[in-house]
Formats: structure tokens, C-alpha cells, sequence
């Protein structure tokens, strides 16, 4: 189920006025596919979720599923499965009814109705049936997340990823149109979470249900989706795969907040088709391709692997080693050019103090950045 | 050295512009400044030793072990000398036959007083009266609190306002309202006028023993209710708010909301409730004793065991029989604990009949815990 | 021209708009389990309210007014009985004697209270469990059982028909105890260390740290002590025989006349007035009670 986000606004008025937790959001999810809302606390992604959800009623804005426009429907209309972080799970019941719950309720509905009608005599019949039917539905939802020898337990005997599944079974069994998660690596360690990760994929592999779900770790976030919105302050900075959120950030707030370590940055001017910074310590030359117009303030980007430790090169500048830090295959040298620190990718560890070497960056790997709106600029 | 080189990379650099990366250095140098500074102070004082002579050992020892009885002992005295003297006590003084207070004589020591009761046909009668209330006022008690504390459990305006009117009873002493209660039930009163607009003659509350009854019950109800009703709301309140969400995403009415999430929370403290007022109502006395003026009921037919204790406290009764109606009257309210308390764990094995053993004691306690959500 | 006679004039259009939500409204059917939910509540509340709404009515009424066979529902502000009362020194004796058991059991009961839930809870004492279990036995132990022999023991100590007999056999309350013992167990015990560490002496840790801590738990339970000292009839009446020291639990006393008719606006005035200190405590303290409560509600 294809999920649109038009314009979506949500309000929050409290004593000393009102705060916008989402502002003028538009985002579009893809029928079939896992997609991540990255961002840090205040980004306004678990709102978004639950304004999705239907827990949170929009300001303004609206919601299509599909073609639908849900704006307005209540939550129980909207066909969704939720899974929580603290999964919520009833403490009184078995996992196995815990999973039924939502079908028995669909059972109950129905007697609701029986002076309605469509029912008449044939309830009765209807609920010995449905009650087959509930048990098979259970048991393959339940050998989908490999929770059938825990049927019987009871919520409080689980361990914490096992209640996690549970939940995501709760969520599934009725065959929702779109399942969301809220925050669902937070409470799991490393081993946990790539186990999450696999189920995750595997679900999605076999469903195919649209999937959103709400997290800060951008490492989960890249691992587990086929796109990733990045929020901030309730707006979408950039929705693309993850891959393309690597090489090509769309402002500077995404390159700083994706990759295992902060992106480089350096200040400066384009003059004459050539970048200079700030402290006219590092200058490169503009590709003809990267052709961009003389003007002030400009962010030059590029992340570790995009520099390189040369002795020889021409358009190279004087760094001090600072920093040695390493990690198997490479070592990371954080360094000094002119006023500004930089990280870069070395094949050695360069221990001697006060060490200099020169830097090269590689133009293909420079993005550049209005350092005041944190555009791009193409 | 290597110190210093850590702290000294120890700076983020998330901000955009270059000077707070300046700002953020010299910070570095302040911070590297204090750490030595620090360590050259502990250098001082690490190798100064601390002796205290053997004697003051031995105090400190003996003063630390008698501390906390000192905290106690005005507990503990009390408790021994109001509370479990007395229960021995009265268990002895129970068996002594024909038990004089004044000068401490006894005929003997035996089932007597016992055997005297049974015979006594106004305890009999006690032990009816009490039972009948007890097993009228619980269940009625708790299914209206159940009702009040859902109904204050949700969204309203005036919510202090309600609060107030159904826990106002609480703080107020049964014998004031008592006199109200008394009164409205009157033969000219309120009820009556009630009874007297439908046309029906006015009925003898308080002087027929056939109503008499009613009106101690309904009074007991309306006492027991606002304690009742303001531990289930608290509990109720305790419930996470979002099981509600996730049923209702469900399709769950709002029906389906209370019977399968609200109510199964609710169990182990109806069951506790249950539990006291029961334990409370087998206590019956000041109730009788404000709205019959001291008597036991219009003709003498609502003595219940505890006026049954406090007429044999007065000046013509005997206390061998007092102490013998009190304890059964404790013995009672044992068995009813025990009871109520066996089938809470009855119930739980029920519901987890496919466990195993080790995770059916495993289910019972944990699931306890877990109501604490 | 037609079709003006059945369009809205724009004057109108938000009345208009009012208009539809209102009877769109008034058709679902959320609003009737709305209107029906208040009524009900109201119901309820009149019912359990009413008892002191009657109270305060009755207690204004004059002597006639209160025999007569339609009893009339609204006030009629006849303050006479309230002064009669007030001016009534018996009853103001009474009324004190009430208040000064009342602050000496509350007074009692909570620092016997703390300081033994301080010791079960935050210091090492040897056979604590025992303590525990015993204290958990005497919970279900009825007073009724420990009257008679209390009543002997105050007797032979000379306290027979004293003020001090209605608050000194009250002095621990096990059931106040473990409540208070729960909220101190639930105060981290690393600040207790620390504060060792730092030199505090108990008492200090006690006074300074745990109680204010403890504050709202404190303040409920004190609460209840107040109550129950308040309310209690079996125990005064066995033991107070002077009428100079007894409560207003013999509010009776005051209301049989001679040819055994009863001044039931009188009797109402008095019990107004009796309760007011207890109302007054609980307007001002009502969170804590809930909050207190909920401590000890979940005993097991």
C-alpha cells in the first residue's frame, strides 16, 4: 500500500504557546518496500508514525493509502498494525492469544451484529469455523517468526527479542495494508539487533507488506531498508536509498548525519572557478562538470575515503597529524590543514608527533554545500 | 603524554563555523589544567594512613549492633505488650471456664465457654447476622466500586468535583453519618416520603427486623464503597494508556477494552479488596451500634459477633466468653484470608493448566510482577 | 426567486454551519453514550453525596421543620442549631477531648511508625524476617481480640478512663508500619550508603534524607491515623467512663430528652459539625491520600 504525505502539519499548543513537531511534511513511501524515518530526538518521527498510525490526528495535511484519503479516518479504520516499543504485550493472556487477539475481536464484532443482518442463525455455525480458522492463522504467523514452540508461555516467561516477536506477529495477523514499528532496535543489543534485522527482511521478503518504522541509529536504519526519510524538525530532508544518501546528500544536514564518522567539511569561496578556504590554506581546482558560479560561502564536503594521503601530488596542502585511530583493514588520521580538521583514510599509522603530510582530496568525491542554506549546489 | 593527546581530541566537531572549533580547544588546555591539578591532590593525601585505637573499634562494633533495636524497641514493646500479649491472653482466658475478672478464678480449663456459646441462641444468631452482611456487602460493595472507578476512570469535565463527591465518605466518621442514615430511614423520613410519592405504604426500617437488616447492609455498601473505589482507580490508573491505543487500532469496542485488558489487570486488587472488606465487615459494630442507638437491632435480632464481645465486656457479662467469641471471630477471618488467597493461586493454575510445573510457579509470580506495569 | 426562498442567506451561513454539526451530532451515536455516561455519573455521585447534602440541610432546619411530613429539600439557613451547639460547652469539651486524641495518636503512631519501618527497611537487624512474618500474621488479627486484654492492662496501669488510655494502645500500627516500610524500601539504598560514607548519622540520614522523601506516604498515613482515632467508637466506650473526658463519640449523650423523643436537627448540627475537621483535612490533602493509598492497597 503506497503511502502519501501531503503537506502534513502537527501542532502542539501548550501553555507558553505552540510547538510544531511536524511542519509542512511531504513524503511518499512505496507500496512493498521497508522505509526508515531517521532522525534525532525532536525530528518529529515517531509523530509522524503515529499520525500515519492514526494515534495522532493531523493539524493539517493529508494522508492517502493508496488512492484513499484517510485523513480523516479513526485509527480503527485504517487497517494498520503497530508495533510498540515497550511491545505492550497482554500480560494475562498466552502468546497464543495475545497473536489472536486481534481476530477474536473481529469474532466478537460479529455478535455485536447478530441482531443485524447478515448473521441471523448461522452465528453460531460462523464462530465454531472462525475458530479453526483463527488457530491456522496463529500457527503461520507464528512459523513465520519462529514463535511456535512459545505458544503456550506467557508474555512475562520471554525474553525481550521473543516479545518483540510476538508483538510483530500481533501486528501481522491481521494482514494490515502497512505495518509500522516504533523504535523497534532502541531496546535491543548488538546481537539482538541483527537478528531483528534478519527477521525484519525475512518478513518483508515473504509478506511484502509496506513497512515504515521510526529509529535514531542511522547504522539499523541503513541496514534495514530499501529508503530512508531523514527528518528534521519536522520536515523531510532528504527520502532516497540509503545508498544514494551515501554519495549523494541532497543538503549538508543528511552528509553530516550519515556515514560512521562525520563528514569533512572545509569553508570557503569559489573564486575564478577555484575553491579557496577560508584560511587560503587548501585551494582546489573545479572540474569542468562541477562547474559552479563565483560566490561567497561554500562548504566543501568529502567524506574519508575521499582524501588521500600523498607525498607527491600536485594540488595537495600541508596537514598536521593529530590522531591515529585504527580500524583493521584502514587507519584514520584525523589532521590539521590550516584551521580545520579533517579525518582522512590511510593505509599506516603515522605515530611519530607534529608529523605533517599532504592531502589531496579526489574532485569526484566533493560535494558542495551553501553554507548558509545547506543546499547543494550542482 | 598520552593523556594529554586524548583529551585533547576529545572535541566534536558538529558546529559549521570555525571559530567555536578555536573555542572548543582552549577548552581542551583548561580541562588538561584542572586533571593535573586534581592528581597532584591525591598524590598528598593517598598514602596517609587512618588508625582508630582497638577500644574505639569495639565501640563503634557494639554501638552499630545495637542501633537499629533502639530504632525498634518502642515498636516492638508496644507491639508485645497491645498486641501479642493480648492474643495469648485471650486465647487462655477462652478456655477458662467461668472465668471471674475480678479476682482471677476459673473453674477450670476447658471448651466450656465454647460449649456455652453454641448454646446461646443471640450468638447463633450473631454468627447468621454477621455472615449474611459480610457475604451481602462484599460482592455489592466491590461491583459498585468496579462501575465508580471506571467510570471516574475516563475523561471528564469536573473530574475533582465527582472525586470528591464519591470519596467524601471516607474521611468522614461513620458515626455522624451514621446519625443521617438513621434518620433518613426513619418512619417519617426521607425514604419513606420516597416510598410514600409511589403510593406504597411507609415501611418500618428501623423498628421491624425484617428491614432492619437492610438498612445496616446498605449503610455498610455505602461506607465500604469510596475505599474500594479509590484503590481500583489508582490501579486503574496505572494501566498503560497505550494497551488501550492498541486495541482500539484492533477494532476493539469499548466493551471488548474493559473486559480484556481493564478488568484481568484489575484482578489481584479486587481479590485484595475483597480481602479487607471482608475482614473489615466481619467487624461489624459501629454501624449497629449508631443506627439501632445501641441496641442490637429493632428486637434485639442484628447482634453480630463483635457487639456479641462488647456486651460481655460490660458490667454483667463474662469475659471468658468475650475472649471465646473473639477468638473465633479471629479464627473466621483467618480462614476467610486463606481461602480467598487459595483461590487466586487456583485461578492462575487454571489459566496456565499446559505449563510445566517449573514455569507454572515461574507464571504465577512473575505474572504477579508484571501487573505492576 | 425560487431558488433564493430555499438557499441560506450569508448572514446566516455560521449559524447555518452550527446548525448541521449540532444535528449531525445529536444523530450519532457518541453523543448519547456521552449524554448518558454524565447522567449516569450524576446519578451515582447524588447518591453517594447525598447523605451530607441531607446532613447540612437538615442541621438548618428548625425543630418543626424537621417533623414535618414533606421534608423539604432546600436549605433553610436556620443557623440557631449550629449556635446552640457551638455554645454548648459540653460539646466543645468533648469536641477538644476529640482533637487532642486525635493529634497525640497521630503524633505516636507515625514516629513509632518511622522509626521501626527505618529499622525493617534500611538497617541490619538480625531475625528481621521473623519480625517481618510476625507483622504480617498480626495484620488479620482483629482488634476485637486485643480489646479484653487491652482493657485489663490499662486498668492495671492506671489508666482507666483517661485521655492518654484512647491513643497509648494505638502507638504501633503494623499495618501503618509496612506501609511506610514499602516507601522506604523503595528509596535507593546507594544514597543511604553514601550518606554513611559522607559521616550522616542515621538519625541525620533518617530525619534529612528518607522522610522528605517519604513525604506524601508520610502524610497519608498520617491522615489515616487522624481518621481512625477520630471515628472509633468500641474503645472509648469501654473505656472512658467520665464524662469530662470523653469524645465526641458520644454525640448520643447529648440528644435523649426526658420522654425519649429525639431532636434529630440537633443530632444533625452536631454531627456537621463533627466532621468538619476531617473534611477540611481532606480538601487540602486529597492527592496524598490517593497517592498514600495506593502503597498499601497492593498488599501480596
Amino acid at each position: 500500500m503506497k503511502i502519501v504525505l501531503e503537506g502534513i502539519t502537527k501542532e502542539f499548543k501548550s501553555k507558553d504557546g505552540s510547538n510544531y513537531a511536524v511542519k509542512d511534511l511531504n513524503l511518499e513511501i512505496k507500496d512493498g518496500e521497508i522505509t526508515a524515518l531517521l532522525g534525532g530526538s525532536g525530528s518529529g518521527k515517531s509523530t509522524t508514525l503515529n499520525m500515519i498510525a492514526g494515534i495522532l490526528p493531523t493539524t493539517s495535511g493529508k494522508i492517502y493509502f493508496g488512492d484513499q484519503d484517510i485523513t480523516n479516518f479513526p485509527m480503527e479504520k485504517r487497517n494498520v498494525g503497530y508495533v510498540f516499543q515497550d511491545y505492550l504485550l497482554y500480560p494475562n493472556m498466552s502468546i497464543f492469544d495475545n497473536i489472536a487477539f486481534p481476530l477474536k475481536l473481529q469474532q466478537y464484532a460479529g455478535y455485536a451484529n447478530k441482531f443485524g443482518l447478515d448473521k441471523g442463525a448461522s452465528w453460531l455455525q460462523n464462530r465454531k469455523s472462525k475458530k479453526l480458522d483463527i488457530r491456522q492463522r496463529v500457527e503461520s504467523i507464528a512459523e513465520i517468526l519462529q514463535l511456535t514452540p512459545l505458544l503456550n508461555r506467557r508474555p512475562s516467561t520471554l525474553s525481550g527479542g521473543q516479545q518483540q516477536r510476538v508483538a510483530i506477529a500481533r501486528a501481522l495477523i491481521k494482514e494490515p495494508a502497512v505495518l509500522l514499528l516504533d523504535e523497534p532496535f532502541s531496546n535491543l543489543d548488538a546481537r539482538l539487533s541483527l537478528a531483528l534485522h534478519e527477521e525484519l527482511l525475512q518478513i518483508q521478503k515473504r509478506t511484502g507488506v509496506t513497512t515504515v518504522y521510526v529509529t535514531h541509529n542511522q547504522e539499523d536504519a541503513m541496514f534495514v531498508s530499501n529508503s530512508i526519510a531523514i527528518l528534521k524538525d519536522g520536515t523531510c530532508m532528504q527520502n532516497s536509498s540509503p545508498q544514494e544518501l551515501y554519495t549523494n546528500p541532497r543538503n549538508f544536514y543528511v552528509a553530516n548525519f550519515i556515514g560512521k564518522l562525520p563528514i569533512n567539511y572545509v569553508s570557503g569561496q569559489i573564486v575564478d572557478g577555484k575553491f579557496v578556504s577560508d584560511d587560503a590554506h587548501i585551494q582546489i581546482e573545479l572540474l569542468a562538470e562541477n562547474k559552479i558560479d563565483d560566490r561567497q560561502s561554500v562548504l566543501v564536503c568529502f567524506r574519508p575515503e575521499g582524501a588521500e594521503v600523498a607525498k607527491y601530488r600536485e594540488e595537495q596542502f600541508e596537514a598536521l597529524v593529530v590522531n591515529n585511530s585504527f580500524h583493521g583493514k584502514d587507519v584514520m588520521l584525523k589532521v590539521k590543514a590550516g584551521n580545520t580538521f579533517m579525518t582522512v583514510v590511510h593505509t599506516r599509522v603515522i605515530d611519530e608527533p607534529q608529523s605533517k603530510v599532504g592531502i589531496a582530496i579526489n574532485p569526484k568525491y566533493i560535494k558542495f554545500f551553501d553554507k548558509s542554506t545547506g543546499e547543494s549546489l550542482k | 603524554m598520552k593523556n594529554k593527546q586524548a583529551i585533547a581530541s576529545n572535541t566534536t566537531t558538529i558546529n559549521v563555523d570555525s571559530d567555536s572549533i578555536v573555542q572548543q580547544s582552549t577548552l581542551d588546555a583548561n580541562r588538561v589544567a584542572m586533571h593535573m591539578v586534581i592528581e597532584n591532590s591525591l598524590k598528598a593525601t593517598k598514602d596517609t594512613p587512618i588508625t582508630y585505637s582497638k577500644l574505639e573499634k569495639i565501640k563503634y562494633k557494639v554501638w552499630a549492633k545495637i542501633v537499629p533495636w533502639l530504632y525498634i524497641s518502642p515498636f516492638l514493646i508496644a507491639i508485645l505488650v497491645f498486641s501479642v500479649y493480648p492474643i495469648f491472653n485471650t486465647l487462655f482466658m477462652s478456655f477458662k471456664e467461668d472465668y471471674n475478672y475480678i479476682n482471677g478464678d476459673y473453674s477450670g480449663i476447658g471448651f466450656g465457654n465454647y460449649e456455652d456459646l453454641f448454646d446461646n441462641r443471640f450468638f447463633i444468631q450473631a454468627i447468621g447476622n454477621t455472615l449474611t452482611y459480610v457475604v451481602l456487602v462484599v460482592p455489592i460493595t466491590l461491583a459498585f466500586a468496579i462501575l465508580f472507578a471506571s467510570m471516574l476512570n475516563k475523561q471528564m469535565k469536573g473530574k475533582a468535583l465527582f472525586q470528591t463527591a464519591f470519596f467524601l465518605p471516607l474521611v468522614t466518621s461513620s458515626i455522624a453519618i451514621g446519625y443521617v442514615w438513621q434518620f433518613i430511614f426513619s418512619g417519617n423520613g426521607l425514604i419513606n416520603w420516597f416510598v410514600g410519592l409511589f403510593g406504597a405504604e411507609s415501611i418500618p426500617w428501623l423498628t421491624s427486623s425484617k428491614y432492619s437488616m437492610f438498612v445496616l447492609v446498605s449503610y455498610g455498601v455505602w461506607n465500604g464503597i469510596p475505599f474500594a473505589t479509590m484503590i481500583l482507580l489508582s490501579n486503574m490508573q496505572r494501566i498503560n494508556k497505550r494497551y488501550y491505543t492498541s486495541a482500539r487500532m484492533d477494532n476493539a469496542s469499548s466493551w471488548q477494552q474493559f473486559k480484556k485488558i481493564t478488568l484481568p489487570m484489575m484482578i489481584p486488587t479486587i481479590l485484595v479488596l475483597a480481602v479487607l472488606n471482608m475482614l473489615s465487615s466481619l467487624k461489624v459494630f459501629n454501624d449497629v451500634f449508631v443506627l439501632f442507638n445501641g441496641e442490637p437491632g429493632p428486637f434485639s435480632n442484628l447482634y453480630t459477633l463483635v457487639y456479641f464481645v462488647y456486651q460481655n465486656l460490660q458490667g454483667g457479662g463474662s469475659r471468658g466468653t468475650a475472649a471465646a467469641v473473639a477468638i473465633l471471630l479471629m479464627m473466621i477471618a483467618f480462614i476467610g484470608a486463606i481461602v480467598v488467597f487459595a483461590l487466586r493461586n487456583f485461578r492462575k493454575i487454571n489459566f496456565t493448566k499446559i505449563f510445566k510445573r517449573r514455569e507454572k510457579l515461574n507464571g504465577i509470580t512473575s505474572t504477579l510482577d508484571t501487573q505492576q506495569q | 426567486m425560487a431558488s433564493q426562498a430555499h438557499s441560506i442567506p450569508n448572514s446566516n451561513n455560521k449559524w447555518h454551519q452550527v446548525w448541521q454539526s449540532m444535528s449531525s451530532a445529536i444523530k450519532s451515536k457518541k453523543v448519547w453514550k456521552k449524554i448518558g455516561f454524565y447522567v449516569s455519573i450524576i446519578l451515582f455521585a447524588i447518591v453517594m453525596f447525598f447523605p451530607f447534602y441531607w446532613m447540612l440541610i437538615a442541621s438548618l432546619k428548625s425543630a418543626t421543620e424537621i417533623t414535618a411530613t414533606t421534608p423539604s429539600f432546600w436549605p433553610s439557613f436556620n443557623f440557631g442549631n449550629w449556635w446552640q451547639i457551638l455554645t454548648n460547652s459540653r460539646f466543645i469539651r468533648y469536641l477538644l477531648n476529640s482533637l487532642i486524641v486525635a493529634v497525640a495518636n497521630v503524633a505516636l503512631t507515625t514516629v513509632v511508625a518511622i522509626l521501626a519501618a527505618f529499622a525493617l527497611s534500611k538497617l541490619k537487624i538480625k531475625g528481621r524476617a521473623y519480625i517481618i512474618a510476625g507483622m504480617l500474621v498480626l495484620i488479620a488479627v482483629p482488634f476485637e481480640v486485643l480489646v479484653i486484654t487491652n482493657f485489663s492492662t490499662m486498668v492495671e496501669l492506671g489508666f482507666y478512663d483517661s485521655l492518654p488510655a484512647l491513643f497509648i494502645p494505638f502507638a504501633a500500627s503494623v499495618y501503618y508500619t509496612m506501609i511506610l516500610r514499602n516507601s522506604f524500601l523503595a528509596s535507593s539504598d546507594k544514597i543511604y550508603h553514601a550518606a554513611r560514607i559522607d559521616g550522616a548519622s542515621n538519625f541525620r540520614y533518617l530525619t534529612q534524607i528518607l522522610i522528605p522523601q517519604a513525604k506524601p506516604t508520610i502524610i497519608s498515613i498520617m491522615l489515616f491515623a487522624a481518621l481512625a482515632s477520630w471515628n472509633s467508637i468500641m474503645w472509648p466506650t469501654l473505656i472512658i467512663r467520665s464524662d469530662e473526658n470523653m469524645t465526641l463519640t458520644f454525640l448520643q449523650n447529648f440528644f435523649k430528652l426526658e420522654d425519649g423523643l429525639v431532636q434529630q436537627e440537633m443530632i444533625m448540627a452536631a454531627s456537621l459539625i463533627s466532621i468538619i475537621p476531617t473534611v477540611v483535612l481532606f480538601v487540602f490533602f486529597r492527592k496524598y491520600m490517593t497517592r498514600g493509598v495506593n502503597m498499601g492497597g497492593t498488599k501480596g
